[in-house]
């Protein structure tokens, strides 16, 4: 018996129902196509010569001292950042979660904050604070040359741009802590360090681990800040490739850099997803914890108060510099207030901003959706591969933006996916990149809802459609409204992959950004970055007022 | 509609495990009856259940309804409905609009359906809550919701998963009632899980016992009571005493039964192909024991252990000479003396009070 009965029994009530069927497939061509063809690319390019395998590319770019630099910069930025970025959001999520400190509210908004802002903005508040003609440097202590190109400078980017990330999943972790449980640890006369070290740390460990991992992946992937911070003192993968690529026209050297950048990415995913993933602790009872707050003692409780207080004015005088610096005619030379730099903007990059626009607002429904669709094929269905379906639609989140905006040159440059240039690659790309969020979302709440639901909608006679469009969507609207403001914001603010991919006819505000700051209008690039959080906040407040606050709209960026 | 189970199996298989949850299932469910499946957790009924209703795909064996095969068929293709443990009302819509959702699928006229709904939300007792949505009506009342949404449908065929389960044992009796009338009423086919014994009992036309995905025993409850085919029936509904033995003669009086330990011989009676010699089992409830005589063939004798009086009847242990225990079961206890702990006493039972089953 080469097919068992049950086999044939699945497929027969399949091909009776064949829109998941189609579905299915017609999903699992997209994820081939638009997420593992592309990396194919770079990884064919990269061990071929005159068309045979071959490691001399890799020979070359490891025999090049430059490159091997920025193969450890990558790694010792990444380390610094992940560890660092992760202590800091500890001790910020510890606190608002565990002491009765005032103003939790604002310190949480700001913890936030650098999320809807594009990631590399830190980098040009930095060099306009701390820079050759910086306020802080030179206006107020008359220094001139404080060296913040290179890996503090760039450090202090990072952590900045991943603040949330680490807050918002530490936040997670710890508030899911009972504080019951240390209730139990004191009434067995544990002393409060005792209770910190013997309970609190090692239930947060596997979050911290993945906070760590995470924050590792996003600072390999980074792009904007290097770009602005690093230039070539401080080389590092993300950049050289980008600069093989267009200023070098070398297309294999920046796809090997690209797959070294690939391999460190994808081994913290998959040790985050199927090894930290698996160890989390359950603490949540469903019975209401009443947190008594006595793990903190009262001098503590103010030393910490004071560390998070810094951080968030650290946070605050960062994103403030650039709403000044956009009000500012030439920044560190001349302060006058003044609305030029708007004007200039409209100027030259309104086709810019109309294009993002554009592009966002198309891209971020079909990602959101989709996003819902593949949560549902995968938490509801059965069917052949899933876990690969699961897997591969889940990559892009591990995958650097340099080397998918590589792999989308090289995959969709040549009939009959001649697609280089056009609004349409942009759109995919951006669908595809953002996807992830609303999958693991949607996921996720579709693991908390009863499939017996869904189940009496079948009987009733629902078919999958009815079911998915009346019954599951509507349950999981948190998850797909979270998952679109995720996928705006981050189209909004794309860089990395974009960057390779943006024409003269379809031109993004980041990359506007990017060449303004370069060549030295930063008070231009601020008031580019002014105008695109104003769009951002426009779009999250109309979602609101639709939504008349049913559903809260920070909770993007689980992972 | 008949429904006809037939061979049927489901494996699971869960990294790399097999684990048979059903097998050799056959089962003929005649037009307008309600089965119960009995059995203890993890015997397979649910897993039953979800293949009738079309979501589990069997590994084998076949689903006929009235004579046609709908093993293969989507479940919204069945013409099977189904009420969930945990009623899966839709959160998102209120009471009318979760009766009425099946409905507006089978693309009814406006007027249609509320004239349905109407009557099945009056039939149901649910009058005046119809804008409430699920999380604002009592578990009492969102249970009813789940039937009136199942039953609206007239469906050939109506599935329940323990759907009293969690309800406190007031309420439980009479949604029981309820369910039964109106099944009655619609004479819809039906197949009922549950734990209940008492429910079981009191609701269905055929009980079906299970143990580890296989059927055990099907029949009416009188049949499944005082004939049970083995063992593991026997013990599993009600309380039961089990003395084993040797078949030492037939005739027409009965079965006569030798117990080595006793050194006693009884007699008994049973509808199994018994035969002279084989090893059984004889089942006596505590009920079927008596205190007096009054011409019942067979006797024991022991120690009376201990005994708690309830009102309308006494329990009562008794240790045999061999230090078996029998539980004993007495009624109406004001014409009688109480027991006394220690006290050596006789009991009786007759003969059809002695049901034998095969080892
Ligand atoms: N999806 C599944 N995958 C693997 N094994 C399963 C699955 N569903 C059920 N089983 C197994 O099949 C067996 C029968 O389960 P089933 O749910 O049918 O029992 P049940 O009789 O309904 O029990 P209960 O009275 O506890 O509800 C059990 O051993 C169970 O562990
Ligand atoms: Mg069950």
């Amino acid at each position: 018996m080469a097919i068992s009965e049950e086999y044939r029994n699945k497929l027969k009530k399949l091909i009776k129902n064949p829109i998941i069927m189609l579905l299915i497939i017609a999903i699992f061509l997209l994820i081939a196509l638009f997420i593992i063809f592309p990396l194919i690319k770079v990884l064919q390019i990269s061990f071929t010569n005159d068309g045979k395998f071959s490691l001399d590319v890799y020979k070359e770019v490891f025999g090049n001292s430059y490159m091997r630099q920025g193969f450890f910069n990558s790694l010792l930025i990444a380390g610094l950042t992940a560890l660092i970025g992760t202590f800091l959001g500890f001790i910020f999520a510890y606190t608002l979660n565990r002491t009765d400190i005032p103003f939790k509210k604002i310190f949480k908004t700001i913890a936030v904050i650098p999320m809807v802002f594009p990631p590399f903005i830190g980098a040009l508040a930095i060099i306009m604070l701390f820079g050759f003609n910086g306020l802080i440097t030179a206006k107020i202590f008359g220094v001139r040359n404080f060296p913040v190109y290179g890996l503090w400078g760039l450090m202090i980017a990072q952590i900045v741009s991943f603040f949330p990330v680490a807050f918002i999943t530490l936040d997670g972790v710890i508030s899911t802590i009972s504080p019951t449980l240390e209730d139990a640890a004191f009434n067995l006369k544990a002393n409060r360090k005792q209770v910190f070290f013997k309970i609190i740390l090692p239930l947060s460990v596997p979050g911290i681990a993945s906070t760590m991992l995470v924050l590792f992946i996003e600072s390999l992937a980074d792009f904007g800040n290097p770009l602005i911070l690093a230039g070539s003192r401080f080389p590092v993968l993300s950049v050289q490739a980008y600069l093989q690529i267009t200023g070098m026209f070398d297309l294999k050297s920046g796809a090997a850099l690209a797959v070294w950048l690939l391999l460190p990415s994808l081994i913290a995913f998959i040790v985050q997803k199927y090894w930290v993933g698996k160890k989390k602790y359950i603490t949540v009872t469903g019975k209401p914890n009443t947190s008594t707050l006595k793990s903190v003692g009262p001098v503590m409780k103010w030393v910490l108060f004071a560390v998070i207080t810094v951080i968030s004015l650290f946070i605050l005088l960062i994103y403030l510099t650039i709403f000044w610096g956009a009000f500012t005619k030439v920044w560190g030379m001349n302060n006058q207030i003044t609305f030029e730099n708007f004007k200039y903007v409209f100027d030259v990059g309104a086709e810019s901003i109309k294009d993002t626009l554009l592009i966002a607002l198309t891209s971020t429904p079909i990602s959101a959706l989709l996003g819902m669709v593949i949560a549902f094929l995968i938490v509801r269905k059965t069917f052949p591969l899933k876990r690969t379906m699961e897997f591969t639609s889940l990559l892009n989140f591990a995958v650097p933006g340099t080397v998918i905006g590589i792999g989308y040159i090289l995959a969709f440059n040549s009939k009959p996916l001649m697609l280089t240039g056009t609004f349409i690659i942009l759109v995919i790309n951006f669908v595809f990149r953002y996807v992830p969020v609303g999958i693991q979302s949607g996921v996720a709440l579709l693991g908390q809802i009863d499939p017996a639901i869904e189940e009496a909608a079948y009987t009733l006679g629902a078919d999958d459609k009815t079911v998915f469009s009346k019954i599951t969507l509507p349950l999981i609207t948190p998850a797909f409204f979270s998952a679109l403001v995720y996928s705006f914001v981050r189209s909004m603010t794309a860089i990395s992959a974009a960057i390779f991919l943006v024409s003269a006819n379809w031109n993004l505000m980041t990359v506007q950004i990017l060449s303004q700051s370069d060549s030295g209008r930063l008070s231009e690039a601020c008031a580019f970055s002014v105008i695109l959080i104003i769009i951002i906040f426009a779009f999250m407040g109309i979602l609101k007022l639709f939504l008349k606050n049913k559903i809260s709209l920070v909770n993007s960026n689980q992972r | 509609m008949s429904l006809n189970l037939v061979n049927l199996k489901k494996v699971f298989k869960s990294d790399g495990v097999e684990n048979t949850a059903v097998e050799n299932f056959n089962l003929d469910i005649k037009e307008g009856q309600l089965v119960t499946f009995l059995g203890p957790s993890g015997c397979g009924k649910t897993t039953t259940l979800r293949m009738v209703s079309g979501f589990e795909v069997p590994s084998s064996g076949k689903i006929l309804l009235d004579g046609k095969d709908i093993t293969n068929d989507p479940p919204n293709k069945r013409d099977i409905s189904m009420m969930f443990q945990s009623y899966a009302l839709f959160p998102h819509m209120n009471v009318r609009e979760n009766i009425e959702f099946g409905l507006k699928l089978k693309k009814m006229s406006k007027k249609e359906i509320k004239v349905k709904a109407d009557k099945i939300i009056e039939l149901t007792g649910l009058s005046g809550m119809e804008k409430r949505n699920p999380d604002q009506i009592s578990g009492g009342q969102q249970q009813r919701v789940a039937l009136a949404r199942s039953l609206v449908m007239e469906p050939k065929v109506l599935l329940f998963d323990e759907p009293l389960s969690n309800l406190d044992a007031k309420l439980r009796e009479n949604m029981r009632l309820e369910i039964r009338r109106i099944q009655k009423e619609l004479n819809i086919t039906s197949i009922y899980v549950t734990h209940d014994q008492v429910e079981a009992m009191s609701i269905s036309d055929l009980i079906v016992i299970m143990d580890k995905g296989k059927i055990m025993q099907v029949g009416n409850p009188y049949e499944i009571y005082v004939r049970p085919q083995n063992k593991f029936v026997a013990d599993f509904i009600g309380n039961v005493n089990f003395i084993s033995g040797k078949v030492t003669e037939i005739n027409e009086n009965g079965i006569k039964v030798f117990n080595a330990e006793t050194k006693k011989e009884f007699t008994g009676y049973s509808n199994q192909n018994i035969k002279t010699g084989d090893e059984v089992y004889m089942v006596i409830r505590p009920e079927g024991i008596y205190t007096e005589k009054e011409g019942r063939e067979n006797s024991l004798t022991g120690k009376i252990e201990k005994y708690v009086f309830l009102g309308s009847n006494i329990e009562l242990d008794l240790r045999l000479e061999t230090g078996k225990i029998i539980h004993i079961n007495e009624y109406n206890m004001v014409e009688k003396e109480l027991p006394v702990t220690g006290k050596e006493l006789e009991v009786f039972f007759g003969k059809k009070n002695n049901w034998i089953i095969k080892k």
